[in-house]
C-alpha cells in the first residue's frame, strides 16, 4: 500500500519527529511508512489523515483496488453468465 | 497515557516491594538459615548473595521507573516506545518466529534421539514439545475467544 505521507508532510513543512509526536509513534515508524516498508493500522491511518486534514483514501493508495477490473468481474459473475 | 502512567506506578511499587522482600530475605537467610533450615555457612552465603543480587536489580529498576515517572518528557518517550504499533508488531512476529524455530529444533531433536541415538532425552523432548503445543493451543484459544 502506497501513501502520500512524505509528500503531505513536506508540503506542510512538518518534520518526521513532529509528525511522530503528533501521532504518538516513533520516528522510525514514520520513516518506515514513508518508505512503504510498513502498512499503518486503521487507527494510525485515521490519526494521520486527521492530522493532515484529508480523508484516508486521499492519504493512502490501496494498490489492490487499482488492479480490479470491475467489468470483467461483473461479466464473470454467476448472474451475467446465466443470461 | 494516564492508564500507562497508572500501570507504571503499580509496576514501580511492585519492584519496590520485591526490593524490600529480597533484602529481608538476605538477612533472614544470613541470620536464621542454619537455625530454621539447617543450612551450612556456604549455603547461607549463597542464598544471601542471590537475594542481594535480586535486591540490586530491583533497586536499579525502581530508580529507572521512578525517574521516568518524575520526568514528563521521559514518560511520554517510554509510552511511545511501549505502544508504538510497528514495534509491537515486530515484537509479536519475532516472538512467533522464535517459537516456531524452537518447535522445529525440538522436532529435529526428537527424530534424532528416538531413531539414531535412542535414549531417555528423546522422551523428555517429546514431553516438552507436547507441553509447548498444548500451551500454544490454549493461548490461541483464549485469544480467539477475546477477538
Amino acid at each position: 500500500m502506497k501513501n502520500k505521507i512524505q509528500e503531505m508532510r513536506k508540503s506542510r513543512r512538518v518534520t518526521q519527529q513532529e509528525l511522530a509526536d503528533a501521532l504518538s509513534v516513533t520516528r522510525q515508524t514514520i520513516i518506515s511508512l514513508e518508505n512503504g516498508k510498513y502498512n499503518a493500522s486503521l487507527t494510525l491511518a485515521h490519526k494521520a489523515a486527521q492530522f493532515f486534514g484529508v480523508s484516508i483514501e486521499e492519504l493512502f493508495i490501496f494498490e489492490g483496488d487499482e488492479n480490479i477490473d470491475i467489468t470483467a468481474l461483473l461479466l464473470n459473475s454467476p448472474i451475467f453468465r446465466e443470461k | 497515557m494516564e492508564k500507562f502512567k497508572k500501570m507504571l506506578i503499580i509496576k514501580t511499587a511492585a519492584i519496590g516491594v520485591l526490593a524490600i522482600i529480597s533484602v529481608v530475605g538476605a538477612l533472614f537467610f544470613k541470620l536464621l538459615g542454619s537455625q530454621l533450615f539447617g543450612m551450612s555457612d556456604e549455603a547461607k552465603s549463597n542464598s544471601a548473595l542471590l537475594c542481594f543480587i535480586v535486591f540490586l536489580v530491583a533497586i536499579l529498576g525502581f530508580g529507572l521507573h521512578f525517574i521516568t515517572l518524575k520526568n514528563e518528557k521521559e514518560l511520554r518517550r517510554t509510552y511511545i516506545k511501549q505502544t508504538d504499533e510497528r514495534l509491537l508488531q515486530i515484537k509479536a512476529k519475532s516472538s512467533n518466529l522464535t517459537l516456531n524455530i524452537i518447535i522445529g529444533a525440538l522436532y529435529a531433536g526428537i527424530i534424532y534421539t528416538n531413531t539414531i541415538d535412542n535414549n531417555t532425552v528423546g522422551k523428555l523432548l517429546l514431553q516438552l514439545l507436547v507441553a509447548i503445543l498444548i500451551l500454544r493451543g490454549l493461548v490461541s484459544y483464549i485469544y480467539t475467544k477475546m477477538m
